[in-house]
């Protein structure tokens, strides 16, 4: 061994303690993993029963139901709320919304011709919720390539989004963040 | 991989690569997290592993790219930061006279020439292998050392500069 790496590796001692964490955290880490791989599963299956129940619902009930979009009616009814107070501008009831939920909103509501919008926008913008703020120039190429109604500029306290909804022409809503609490400073 | 295989990389390696990651990352913190998501990764990613390199040799390769990850993240989080810790010119000159240990010499230097230093004497690779590894000129990672080894020779006493003049 070289002179160089013995003197470095005397002044960074390892203890026990450190290697043993780092075999628990590796094994702590591959169960999650495998457990998570195994979420698409148990998210299949209870797809399917609510599929059934929603079809089996469909059969026995004629007025509308809200599971035609494919979304639990509370959640529906989440999105619908915030989607109301962005269209009426009633600011109070906007603190503490985040970004993605807004954006979560406008992807899910319906379309005008009454078709919701395309899962890969809902996956994308999950995908955008977990990683953020990081990465934000590649989730920004990401809206223009595959949501192209939605441009957003965002860091760490300040958001800017154009949204071009479906039931209001163009909006811009900018986001402050305050004590970690994402407020709506504006929206035009 | 084997299960077996992964305890016995980690049993092997853990050690070294720590160490690594500590110098490119300059945190335990960040260094155990580092290796412990790079056994992952080499556990998962054996079907890619065509086994033309050493266990040891392509869990560095990893630990080397989420080293470079982070650095890259941190270099953008402070970014955002709305003040940055600057040295007064007393201080510069206090940690530009002082002699230091070969480990808080190394963590003086900006990373690129920090990692030059590490791959060279700590890895033990040649100026050819470090290019291959970094994706860099050959020309570019003799100069990066040479650059190194320049700035390390101001912070070292004469005893702690000898481990370079006998390599």
């Amino acid at each position: 061994m070289n002179e160089f790496k013995k003197r470095l590796e005397d002044q960074t001692p390892i203890s026990p303690a450190q290697r043993q964490r780092i075999k628990q955290g590796v094994l702590q880490k591959k169960k999650n993993k495998r457990n998570v791989r195994l979420m698409p599963l148990a998210a299949s299956f209870l797809f399917g029963i609510f599929v059934f129940a929603g079809s089996f619902m469909l059969l026995t009930k004629e007025e509308p139901s809200s599971l035609d979009t494919g979304i639990s009616s509370s959640v529906t009814d989440e999105r619908e709320k915030v989607a109301s107070y962005l269209e009426t501008g009633e600011e109070r009831y906007l603190a503490g919304i985040s970004p993605e939920m807004v954006l979560k909103t406008y992807l899910f509501t319906k379309e005008p011709d009454g078709s919701t919008a395309p899962v890969v926008n809902a996956l994308a913008l999950e995908e955008f919720a977990i990683q953020w703020p990081y990465d934000l120039t590649y989730h920004e190429q990401k809206f223009e390539e595959m949501l192209q109604h939605v441009t957003a500029s965002i860091d760490y306290n300040h958001a800017r989004m154009h949204i071009k909804g479906w039931d209001i022409p163009f909006i811009t809503v900018e986001f402050q963040k305050v004590n970690d609490v994402w407020k709506i400073s504006k929206i035009e | 991989m084997r299960e077996e295989q992964l305890y016995e990389a980690m049993e092997r390696h853990t050690e070294h690569l720590l160490r690594l990651a500590y110098f490119y990352v300059q945190s335990w913190e960040a260094a155990e997290d580092i290796v412990q998501e790079s056994f992952i990764a080499l556990y998962e990613k054996a079907a890619q592993y065509k086994g033309e390199a050493s266990v040891k040799n392509y869990v560095r390769k990893i630990v080397i790219n989420r080293c470079h990850d982070h650095l890259r993240k941190k270099k953008r989080r402070q970014l955002f930061l709305p003040f940055r810790y600057v040295k007064s010119a007393e201080q510069e000159v206090v940690l530009h006279t002082e002699k230091t240990t070969l480990l808080e010499a190394l963590m003086r230097l900006d990373d690129k020439y920090r990692e030059a230093i590490i791959l060279y004497y700590f890895e033990e690779l040649s100026t050819v292998q470090i290019a291959g590894l970094l994706g860099l000129n050959e020309s570019t990672v003799r100069s990066r050392l040479k650059r190194a080894r320049d700035e390390l020779r101001g912070y070292l006493d004469d005893p702690q500069w000898e481990v370079f003049l006998n390599e």
